[in-house]
């Protein structure tokens, strides 16, 4: 769809153009954030530099405002892109996209050549440094045909931002991609985020995004199983405290016939956090013997916490295997008892237990390495104990 | 005296359950608790643990803290626990996500801070603990499962009286820890009863049946009633009780 480019330019941003409450998919959430803060447009450096650093762990990449830095093996080409766009997602016309599209943008393509696999996983840094930027990027991740590829992208930022990320996984045909994407930006950041996904016959996309920082975050999920057998989960894991506001909405399309879908969701809202959850699964007419599960769960910590929920399902064939719920609630009273009849805090106790209910989509994490970084950040929120 | 409990009346939800508890226990004593059911012997158990769903409107409980008697009212469960009081459930709670071992090693480690000692790391912990398994004829598995979970009824009250063990208590109170169990099971849960049984300590049975007193010999039986201990024998009590049901000593209360 065609937009008035310079209406969504950052620096001038006509209010007209946001959503509205009207707008069923950004009911529940206002950008209004967005005219509050003087946020200017940042180009990224297109610089593409070897770092000498390496890690035991991990391949690494850096991506902040003067480029990128990397050690990666010669079976990942990086290039820099300029002009990549959502092709025909369900969020083409969202807020998002038309920022994207309105805007200075950068990114990267990180392609994997057929038949191979890292050793490691690769971990893309990003750290923003100028305050009240707008960083408007995308990448590609192509993962050619019989590869596999671990990429656990940590975006953090030193001061407040309003990041808007796009990443487009391919998923070829019989390649594996397990992607962790983990938002833990400074406390007064803006984050949207928008999935592009596409997986290719026996291919498998693992996607895994975790949104901790921000006060306001948005992730636009789309995954498209494009070919038979191809399958994906994706999971979620949502923290939230004070008054920070995240929205998930998620939407996977079965294109094909024989696809998989696995997704579970779950937020942690304290103080009065307000988390909303929007899950479609779609499956085409000629989509049969396909399976999808979603599930979302929200644990609320406080009276003034709230939660919005809406699982959504278009099923235009007729012999599938669909499964959806959705649960929120706050701490078992007789949970906490027990643990303080055995002399636990109610305090430690509540911590244990919101430990427990986000370790289940944690523990989803195959990769154990990008598992304990998952983790890491989890202790760092407070929102696990060491 | 381990607890002192006078006059003690409580309510749940609004309605009255205790209607004037009088109870001395000394350490070394084994009281047996039966009744039956629906006439407080549960919520008894509950209100000396500081269960928040139970209120006390009369009343006191006093309990020895440092060698003198004090008034437990200001303190939370967590405290109670802390000093010494231990609540052996009913129906043990499923706690998913949290696995036995951490859920120990956590409630040891609050007591030793209480105490002013040194806390355990895992490892030191799990080798501390191992040493309990046999006992109750528990396998190491046990420790790395979610709390409960999935536990067969006879496992789950096994693993009551493992924390039990684990923690020591001075005071335990055993809330109707042998319904549910087999013979087997029963004979296993009450050798760990008689392993904390010392000196120092005062063990409370809840219980509806004389079958649990047969391996473990207490030394008073106390009939509750509609919120009050309306008899206290010695173990014979508990046999009569067998023999004859309760009405004989109901008859003319209601």
């Amino acid at each position: 769809m065609a937009i008035n480019e310079t209406q969504y330019s950052i620096d001038k941003l006509d209010p007209s153009v946001l959503p509205q409450r009207g707008n069923e998919s950004w009911k529940y959430t206002r950008l209004d954030h967005l005219l509050e803060n003087q946020y200017h447009s940042v180009q990224l450096a297109t610089n593409i530099n070897t770092l000498s650093l390496s890690d035991e762990n991990y391949y690494l990449v850096n991506i902040n405002e003067e480029g990128l830095e990397h050690n990666l093996p010669s079976s990942v080409e990086i290039d820099s892109l300029q002009n990549n766009k959502f092709e025909n997602t369900p969020f083409n016309n969202d807020i998002a996209t038309h920022l994207t599209q309105a805007n200075n943008k950068m990114g990267y393509q990180f392609s994997v050549v057929k038949n191979s696999s890292l050793d490691k996983p690769i971990m893309i840094k990003y750290d923003f440094k100028n305050k009240l930027a707008y960083i408007n990027l995308h990448n590609e991740f192509i993962v050619n045909s019989g590869s596999k590829l671990e990429v656990f992208e940590d975006f953090s930022s030193s001061v407040n931002v309003f990041v808007n990320y796009m990443a487009k996984p391919t998923v070829e045909s019989n390649a594996n991609f397990n992607h962790v994407i983990i938002q833990d930006t400074k406390y007064g950041s803006l984050f949207l985020h928008s999935y592009d996904g596409k997986v290719l016959s026996n291919g498998t996309l693992d996607s895994m995004v975790i949104n901790l920082g921000a006060k306001l975050s948005r992730s636009n999920v789309y995954i498209n199983l494009a070919d038979e057998n191809a399958s994906c989960s994706a999971h979620g894991l949502y923290a939230l405290h004070r008054d920070q506001h995240h929205d998930t909405s998620s939407y996977i399309h079965h294109s094909m016939p024989h696809t998989y879908s696995f997704q579970l969701y779950k937020g942690i809202m304290d103080d009065e956090s307000h988390g909303v959850f929007t899950g479609k699964v779609r499956v085409e007419k000629d989509a049969q013997l396909i399976t999808a599960e979603q599930l979302n769960k929200n644990l609320l910590l406080s009276n003034k916490a709230k939660v919005n929920s809406r699982p959504q399902l278009e099923i235009y064939a007729d012999d599938v295997k669909c499964a959806h719920g959705s649960t929120t609630g706050q701490m078992s009273e007789d949970e906490l008892f027990y643990f303080e009849s055995r002399g636990i805090k109610k305090e430690k106790a509540r911590g244990i237990l919101a430990r427990a209910f986000a370790y289940d989509v944690v523990l989803k994490q195959k990769n154990l390495t990008m598992r304990s970084e998952i983790i890491n950040h989890l202790i760092q929120k407070n929102i696990v104990r060491a | 005296m381990l607890i002192s409990i006078k006059d003690l009346h409580a309510k749940v939800e609004g309605s009255p359950i205790l209607n004037g508890i009088n109870l001395e226990i000394k350490p070394g004593e084994i009281h047996a608790i039966m009744g039956p059911n629906g006439s407080g012997k549960s919520t008894l158990a509950k209100v000396i643990a500081g269960h928040p769903d139970y209120e006390v409107t009369e009343g006191n409980i006093e309990y020895s803290i440092n060698g003198a008697l004090s008034d437990v009212a200001e303190l939370e469960a967590s405290e109670r626990a802390c000093e010494g009081i231990f609540l052996g459930f009913q129906y043990p709670i499923e706690i998913p996500g949290v696995t036995n071992i951490t859920f120990m090693q956590e409630a040891f480690n609050a007591l030793c801070e209480h105490q002013g000692a040194d806390t355990m790391n895992e490892d030191s912990f799990r080798t501390f603990i191992k040493t309990k398994l046999p006992l109750l004829e528990m396998h190491e598995d046990f420790l790395d499962r979610a709390v409960n979970e999935g536990f067969s009824g006879g496992e789950k009250k096994k693993n009551e009286i493992l924390q039990m063990l684990i923690l020591n208590p001075r005071l335990a109170l055993l809330d109707e820890t042998d319904s549910g169990l087999d013979i087997d099971a029963l004979k296993t849960v009450a050798k760990g009863v008689n392993t904390l049984k010392s000196k120092h300590n005062g063990i409370v049975l809840v219980t509806h049946y004389q079958r649990l007193l047969d391996y473990i010999e207490p030394d008073f039986v106390h009939v509750l009633f509609d919120g009050k201990i309306i008899k206290t024998g010695d173990k014979s009590l508990a046999l009569e009780l067998e023999e004859k049901g309760y009405d004989w000593l109901t008859e003319g209360l209601q």
